[in-house]
């Protein structure tokens, strides 16, 4: 699956380099000074390299825990979000990612003990009765690659000794293994995002089908997990009542709603010159070429179009979910 | 880079010296074509043109800037820079493509990304400003690929940039017999043509993706429009080749609209009334 990967000098002897060379064994090595100096270049075309990503592994040296942009939490008085990882294994069609990074090649930081510290400093600047809220997959999906990064066995005994600081990974895998292994614990969602199936096939290129997922967030609950459920982005389409209708039902289903930690819905909207950036990369989408338009610098569903799907996909979820634990989660809100 | 050339595929050759690109002449089918500050060859279809640098980066660079505007490429135009290069190790007659490339002198490098399937191992490559014996540890030197890799960076994008090397001496025979090098081109014009053709059919994909709507010409014709207008009408009837494939935007905006303004009004209202089908996303 890797058949490059770049090490950054600093990180050359790190173990978790070692261990994740080892599992590689076929795979080209690069050495590089700064992860930036392959990942950031201007001029590299995310859409070729999306075939072949590299994996670069680098150490993060600051920015290490970051405020979540505005508009997004799921109840904590305090939210942010960190990122072990830059891209995604999946390449859906209305990521931001496609359209915020240079290369589509995975940034794996190694130093998750530089992460730990961050957050328990940023633990220490808030007081004792607050409650916090760490989103682990705002730059990547939290589990996907957890083969190769181990982040999920690394910080689940971090989190579980900090029952203040609340966890969100944030997923489209079914790669749980690593959360059925461990003793469940209060202070950790795993956050399932959706589009309906139908949308899924065709937007959401290599994610799990819509019903392994179900079955993924299912076991989690079974095993007293907490979970969450994203439909995020509202996608429009003909009919979007009836398929997001079915997709809340087949999940509560599967899932009790006891175990459902928070439900949020997210609009579809990007910052223009991100979105300009992504149809340039794919003009031969039809997701894309859709009836957005432009709106004071983002580029949305009309809003009586946005409100109808909020409206309808909130009345769907509150059918099963008391209205307390309805969440938006509106980054560029 | 001139006018927009109605080119799909296009592949430049960039090569040091004349034993290097006889081979790639012949097996390309290339004919001479210019030579005033450098020897230029092309194919028939113009779609694959190959100039011989001389040695040094300088030179590569200079020779990549007259093949870009010589051949009328564009930022789907692929770059191949096919050449000797010295290893410590590898026996003679290796090839390796680059997948790191270091100027010696200022330290920068540069990573072609490996998106291709290479017939062969890949190498860092050094480049360096004087033939030299020296030879660092698993690396190939060469004089040009910073040269022609930084300068064709400023024309495409990464990934269709490729340098591919025959290892022509290392620390055991490091006498460079020039005479030998067309033999060790030859013995490889399998691999470098299976490069080739791969870079020709990312140029394709680039091309196809940067291609204006077939319909736009005709509009700017019939109608005025303002440059952001011009880039408003080019991005809906992009919308609308996707969403309304089998109806001509020309046939059904003639009756309606009186100029510029009202064509943008008429496909805009026409797009927003396409229902989104999930099957057909
Ligand atoms: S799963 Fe999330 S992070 Fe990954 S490609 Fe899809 S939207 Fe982007």
């Amino acid at each position: 699956m890797i058949e490059t990967i770049y090490i950054e000098e600093a990180v050359r002897s790190h173990p978790r380099t070692s261990e994740i060379l080892a599992r590689f064994p076929g795979a080209r090595r690069i050495r590089c000074h700064r992860y930036g100096e392959v990942f950031n270049p201007r001029g590299q075309d995310f859409r070729i390299q999306k075939r072949r990503p590299a994996l670069i592994l680098a150490e993060k040296f600051k920015n290490f825990v970051l405020p979540a942009p505005e508009g997004f939490g799921i109840g904590g008085s305090e939210n942010f979000y960190f990122s072990h990882m830059l891209n995604c294994l999946y390449d859906c069609r209305y990521c931001f990612l496609q359209g915020m990074y240079q290369s589509a090649h995975y940034v794996m930081f190694v130093n998750h003990e530089s992460f730990m510290d961050a957050i328990d400093k940023r633990l220490e600047e808030t007081k004792e009765s607050q409650a916090v809220t760490f989103f682990s997959g705002y730059d990547c999906d939290s589990l996907a690659l957890e083969s190769v990064t181990g982040f999920v066995k690394a910080f689940l005994p971090f989190f579980r000794e900090r029952p203040r600081a609340l966890l969100e990974l944030r997923t489209k895998s079914v790669r749980v293994q690593e959360l059925l292994k461990t003793e469940p614990f209060e202070n950790c969602v795993t956050a399932f995002s959706f589009t309906p199936a139908e949308i899924s096939e065709k937007t959401e290129h290599g994610v799990p089908p819509v019903a392994s997922r179900i079955e993924a967030m299912a076991k989690l609950a079974e095993a007293g997990w907490k979970v969450g459920l994203r439909l995020d982005p509202l996608i429009y389409h003909k009919g979007f009542e009836n398929s997001y209708s079915k997709l809340v039902r087949d999940i509560f289903n599967a899932v009790p709603p006891e175990a459902v930690h928070s439900t949020s819905l997210g609009p579809m909207r990007f910052p223009k010159a991100m979105y300009d950036r992504i149809v340039r990369l794919y003009p031969d989408d039809r997701l894309l070429a859709g009836p957005l338009s432009p709106s004071n610098g983002m580029v949305t569903y009309r809003r009586h179009v946005e409100e109808e799907m909020t409206e309808v996909c909130r009345a769907l979820l509150g059918e099963y979910v008391p209205e307390e634990k309805f969440f938006h989660c509106t980054p560029w809100a | 880079m001139g006018d927009e050339p109605e080119l799909k595929g296009h592949l430049n050759l960039v090569v040091a010296l004349p034993p290097e690109a006889k081979p790639l002449i012949r097996h390309f089918g290339l004919e001479f074509k210019s030579g005033d500050t450098f020897n230029v060859y092309a194919n028939g279809g113009e779609t694959i043109h190959l100039i011989i640098s001389g040695v040094g980066k300088v030179s590569a660079a200079a020779a990549v800037s007259h093949l870009a505007s010589l051949s009328r490429g564009n930022s789907a135009t692929a770059w191949f820079n096919v050449g000797v290069a010295g290893h410590k190790t590898l026996s003679v007659s290796t090839l390796v493509a680059a997948h790191k490339i270091t100027d010696a002198g200022s330290g920068r490098s540069w990573y072609p990304p490996m998106v291709l399937d290479l017939p062969c191992g890949t190498a860092a490559v050094r480049t360096v400003d004087k033939e030299t014996h020296d030879y660092p540890d698993g690396c190939l030197v060469d004089m040009e690929a910073t040269g022609f890799y930084a300068t064709a960076l400023r024309f495409t994008s990464h990934e269709l940039i490729h340098c591919l090397k025959v290892v022509s001496d290392n620390s055991e025979q490091n006498d460079l017999d020039y005479g030998t090098v067309a033999k060790m081109i030859r013995e490889h014009l399998d691999a470098v043509e299976t490069v080739a053709d791969q870079l020709l059919q990312l140029s394709i994909e680039k091309s196809d993706r940067q291609a204006p709507p077939s319909h736009l010409e005709l509009f700017l014709q019939q109608w005025k429009f303002s440059v952001t207008r011009a880039h408003k009408l080019e991005k809906l009837l992009q919308r609308w080749t996707l969403l309304i494939p089998d109806s001509d935007p020309l046939d059904s905006a003639i009756p309606e609209c009186q100029d510029g303004k009202e064509v943008l009004e008429f496909l805009t209202e026409r797009l927003e009334r396409i229902p989104v089908k999930a099957a057909s996303l």
